[in-house]
C-alpha cells in the first residue's frame, strides 16, 4: 500500500520554495549577520531526536515480538523508521510484504508454529481493508496476531489529499466482528498500556487477533517528559481450566461408556498436550478422531482412528468433544446439493464438550456453527484441563473396569491397522497417473521429509498426509486456514517456515495453485528474507471446489454438465509456477507431468531449502 | 452374492450395449466425471467422490447412481448424458486395470 503522500508537482513546488527560502536566508545573512541567531529556524532544520515511535518500539520490544510483517505505508512511516534505525531492525525485524493479506496470513502461520504472535503493520484504512479476510481466517482458527494500524486522528494536522483517504475515525470498525480486542490510544502511555493488555488478551485462550492503532502524530512528535512514561510488565494469564466438580461428572460418564469416541479439533498446542491426549485416550482405551485443526493425536498410535469417524460416531454411546469447532456436524449431515438431513449418531448418545467457544461469541459472522445441545459443557482450555481430566478419569476407573477396557486393546489395534491399510490401498489406485494423484504428491513429499524434523504447514488441503504419514510431534501438522478464505495457505506456510527456521525443522506445504495466485508476492518475501520453505505445487489448474459446485448446480437445474470449467478453470493459458517463482528469486522446477520426475526434483528442492532458501516444485495434479 | 450381482449386471451390460471404451474415456472427460472421481477412477479425497475403478460396481447400480444419485452427486439425466454415452463411460471405467498393490509400491511404505 505504498503511497507517496505528495505528488510530483507538489514536491517540486515545495523544493522550489525551500530553495527560495535558503537563497533568501543567504541574502539576509550577508546583509544582517548579527540577526542570524535570532531568526526563526527553517523547518528543514527541525530535528525530532526522540519521536514517540521510538517509545512504541520499546513497548513492542518488551513483548518479545521478533518480527513485524508489513507492506510499507505513510501512516506508520515514523514507526517504520524507528523499528529500522532506533530498534536496529532486530526483534522486531521488519518483513517486507507485498500485500496486507500476506502480512496477516504470515503471522497466522507463524503463531501456530512459534506458539507466540508476530506483529503486522498496516494503514488504518486501506491496509486493514486488504488484511480483513486474513484476519477472519485467524479469528476462525483461534490464532493470536498482534496488529498495529497507522492513522492520523487529528484532522487539522493531516496533509491534504491522500492522507485523508488513508485516515479513518475508527480503524478497528472493519475488523471488530472478528477480533478479540482493539484500542486507539491517545497518548504514549496509553499506547504502552493497551499494547501490553492486547498482547496478553491475544495469548489467553481462546487466542485471537487484536488491534492497536498507532496515531501518526503520536508517532512523529517528540516524546514529552519521558521520565513519566513506563512500560507495564507483561505477565501471561493462566489459561482457564475446567471446573473440578464438572470434570468428576465428566469422568464418570466417560469411564462408564461402552462405546466412547474422543473427537479433538483445536485441543493441542504443545508436545506436553499431545502426551496428555495419549494418556487420556489410553486411560479410557477409547478411539480418537483428530479433525486436524491442530496436531491433536499421533497418527501412529493404535487409538488414532481419524478415518473411521462416521462409523465410530454411529456406534458411540458417548462422545467427548475437545474444542471442536463444529460439534453438530460430527453427529449429523446435510447432503449437497439436495440439503437432505441425516442423523449419524444414536439419538441417546451422551455428549461432553470441553470448549471455550462460549467465552468468545460474536453474532455477525457465523463461525459458531450450528448449536448442539450436550449433556455437559465444560468451559475451559483443553490443554489446561487435560491434567485434571486425566486424573479424574483414572480415579473413576475401578480395577475391574480397567480390565474390561484393557480387553479391548487387541481389537482396537486390529482396527487401527485395518484403517491404515485401507488408506494405503486407496493411495495405490492411480499411483502412476498423469495428472499426478494427490496421494502420489503426499507420498513423494514424505519420501524426502522422512529423514528430517518436519512440519506440514497446511494439513487439510491434501489430507493424505494425515492418513498416511507417521506423525508424532505437535509441530508436524499445523491444520488449516480456519475460515477457508482462499489465499491463506502460501503466506501462512511462509510464516510457519520463518518460525521453524532456527529450530532445524523443515517446513513444507502442498500448495494449491489458486491459493498462490491471490498474492504470489509472498514468494518474493520468502526469497528476500531467506525463509526456507519447500513448496510442492498441487496444480490442478482450477478452483477445483468450484468446478464441482458448478456441476452440482447444473445437475440440479437439469442443464448441460460439460460447462463447469467456465469461470472456474485456471488454464488457457496455463500458469507456469516455476517461472513465477524464479522471477521472484525462488529456486523452482516444473511443471512436472510424469510422476517419476517428482522425487528427483523434490530432492534438489530440499537441498536448496536446507541451505536456507525457498524452493518450489510445480506438479500438474488431479483435482482432488 | 455380490459376485453374482456383478456377473449378472455385467452380463446384462454386455448384451445391451456395444462397448466403446475410447468413446467412454472421452465422455468421462467431457462430462467431467474426473473432477470428483479422478481421471482413472481412483476417487477424490475430502469426500469429493468415491473410487470407481478398478472393479466398478455392477452396471445397473452404476446407471442408477448416475441417473438418480444418492448423497452428494449431481444427477446426470438422459437429456444431458445419453444412455449410449453412459454405457460408454461404464465401459471405460470397467476397462481400467488394477495397478500395483500398495504393498508393491515402495513409496507407500510409511512405517
Amino acid at each position: 500500500m505504498s503511497d507517496e503522500g505528495i505528488d510530483r508537482r507538489t514536491f517540486l513546488k515545495g523544493a522550489a520554495a525551500i530553495g527560495t527560502t535558503v537563497a533568501a536566508a543567504g541574502v539576509a545573512a550577508q546583509e544582517k549577520p548579527a540577526e542570524k541567531s535570532a531568526a526563526k529556524p527553517a523547518s528543514g532544520d527541525k530535528v525530532v531526536a526522540r519521536p514517540g515511535s521510538d517509545f512504541m518500539v520499546d513497548v513492542i520490544k518488551s513483548t518479545g515480538i521478533e518480527f513485524i510483517a508489513s507492506n510499507p505505508a505513510s501512516s506508520f512511516r515514523s514507526l517504520h523508521e524507528s523499528i529500522v534505525n532506533y530498534g536496529g531492525n532486530w526483534k522486531p525485524e521488519f518483513l517486507t510484504c507485498m500485500h496486507e493479506e500476506s502480512s496477516v496470513a504470515m503471522a497466522h502461520g507463524y503463531a501456530k508454529a512459534a506458539g507466540k504472535p508476530m506483529a503486522i503493520l498496516a494503514h488504518g484504512s486501506v491496509g486493514l481493508q486488504h488484511a480483513a479476510m486474513a484476519v477472519y481466517n485467524a479469528w476462525c482458527d483461534r490464532v493470536p496476531v498482534m496488529m498495529f494500524a497507522g492513522n492520523f486522528m487529528d484532522a487539522a494536522s493531516r496533509r491534504p489529499g491522500v492522507e485523508w483517504y488513508h485516515c479513518v475515525q475508527d480503524p478497528a470498525s472493519i475488523l471488530r466482528d472478528f477480533i478479540k480486542w482493539d484500542d486507539q490510544p491517545a497518548s504514549l502511555q496509553h499506547f504502552a498500556d493497551s499494547t501490553i493488555r492486547a498482547y496478553r488478551m491475544a495469548m489467553t485462550p481462546p487466542m485471537e487477533p487484536v488491534l492497536i492503532t498507532a496515531d501518526g502524530m503520536l508517532q512523529e512528535h517528540p516524546i514529552e517528559d519521558e521520565g513519566k512514561l513506563s512500560i507495564p510488565k507483561l505477565v501471561p494469564a493462566v489459561p482457564p481450566a475446567g471446573e473440578s466438580n464438572a470434570l468428576r461428572v465428566a469422568a464418570k460418564l466417560l469411564a462408564g461408556a461402552d462405546s466412547l469416541v474422543i473427537i479433538a479439533d483445536r485441543a493441542v498446542r504443545s508436545q506436553d498436550g499431545l502426551r496428555r491426549m495419549v494418556e487420556l485416550a489410553e486411560a479410557l482405551n477409547a478411539p480418537v478422531v483428530d479433525l486436524g485443526s491442530r496436531m491433536n493425536y499421533p497418527t501412529t498410535h493404535y487409538l488414532c482412528r481419524s478415518e473411521d469417524r462416521v462409523a465410530l460416531v454411529r456406534e458411540a454411546d458417548a462422545v467427548l468433544f475437545l474444542e471442536v469447532g463444529d460439534p453438530w456436524g460430527q453427529l449429523n449431515t446435510i447432503s449437497d446439493p439436495h440439503h437432505e438431513y441425516r442423523r449419524l449418531a444414536k439419538p441417546d448418545v451422551r455428549l461432553v464438550h470441553i470448549t471455550l467457544s462460549d467465552q468468545l461469541m460474536k453474532s455477525n459472522y457465523q463461525d459458531m456453527q450450528r448449536f448442539l445441545p450436550v449433556d455437559l459443557s465444560i468451559g475451559g482450555d483443553v490443554e489446561a484441563t487435560l491434567p485434571a481430566l486425566v486424573e479424574a478419569v483414572k480415579r473413576e476407573i475401578s480395577l475391574a473396569r480397567k480390565a474390561v477396557l484393557a480387553g479391548r486393546s487387541d481389537q482396537l489395534k486390529i482396527q487401527h491397522r485395518a484403517m491404515k491399510e485401507r488408506s494405503r490401498a486407496a493411495a495405490a489406485i492411480g499411483f502412476d497417473a498423469s495428472p499426478v494423484s494427490t496421494a502420489r504428491l503426499a507420498a513423494e513429499l514424505w519420501n524426502v521429509l522422512k529423514g528430517e524434523q518436519w512440519c506440514l504447514a497446511d494439513s487439510r488441503n491434501v489430507t493424505w498426509s494425515q492418513r498416511l504419514w507417521p506423525a508424532e510431534e505437535h509441530y508436524n501438522f499445523l491444520g488449516h486456514s480456519g475460515a477457508a478464505g482462499v489465499g491463506q495457505i502460501a503466506p501462512a506456510a511462509v510464516g510457519a517456515a520463518l518460525a521453524n527456521r532456527d529450530k532445524g525443522i523443515v517446513t513444507a506445504v502442498i500448495q494449491p495453485d489458486g491459493d498462490l495466485m491471490y498474492a504470489p508476492g509472498v514468494l518474493w518475501t520468502a526469497a528476500h528474507h531467506k525463509i526456507p520453505i519447500l513448496m510442492l505445487m498441487h496444480n490442478n489448474r482450477a478452483y477445483h471446489q468450484e468446478v464441482m459446485h458448478l456441476q452440482k448446480m447444473a445437475g440440479l437445474h437439469n442443464r448441460r454438465m460439460d460447462t463447469a470449467k467456465i469461470g472456474t478453470a485456471i488454464e488457457d493459458p496455463n500458469i507456469d509456477y516455476a517461472k513465477l517463482a524464479q522471477a521472484q528469486g525462488v529456486w523452482a522446477e516444473g511443471p512436472i507431468t510424469n510422476p517419476a520426475d517428482i522425487g528427483p526434483a523434490l530432492r534438489r528442492a530440499l537441498a536448496v531449502v536446507k541451505r536456507g532458501a525457498p524452493a518450489l516444485v510445480d506438479v500438474v495434479s488431479q483435482g482432488r | 452374492m455380490r459376485a453374482l450381482l456383478f456377473f449378472l449386471g455385467s452380463a446384462f451390460f454386455s448384451m445391451s450395449f456395444s462397448q466403446d471404451i475410447e468413446a467412454g474415456r472421452k465422455a468421462y472427460l467431457k462430462y467431467q466425471c474426473y473432477t470428483c472421481h479422478g481421471t482413472v477412477g481412483q476417487g477424490g479425497e475430502r469426500g469429493a467422490g468415491p473410487k470407481l475403478a478398478p472393479n466398478p460396481f455392477p452396471w445397473e447400480g452404476f446407471r442408477f447412481q448416475v441417473r438418480t444419485p444418492r448423497q452428494d452427486m449431481p444427477p446426470y439425466r438422459p437429456g444431458q448424458l445419453s444412455d449410449k454415452e453412459l454405457a460408454d463411460i461404464y465401459a471405460y471405467v470397467a476397462s481400467i486395470k488394477p495397478g500395483p498393490a500398495a504393498t508393491a509400491i515402495p513409496l507407500l511404505r510409511f512405517d
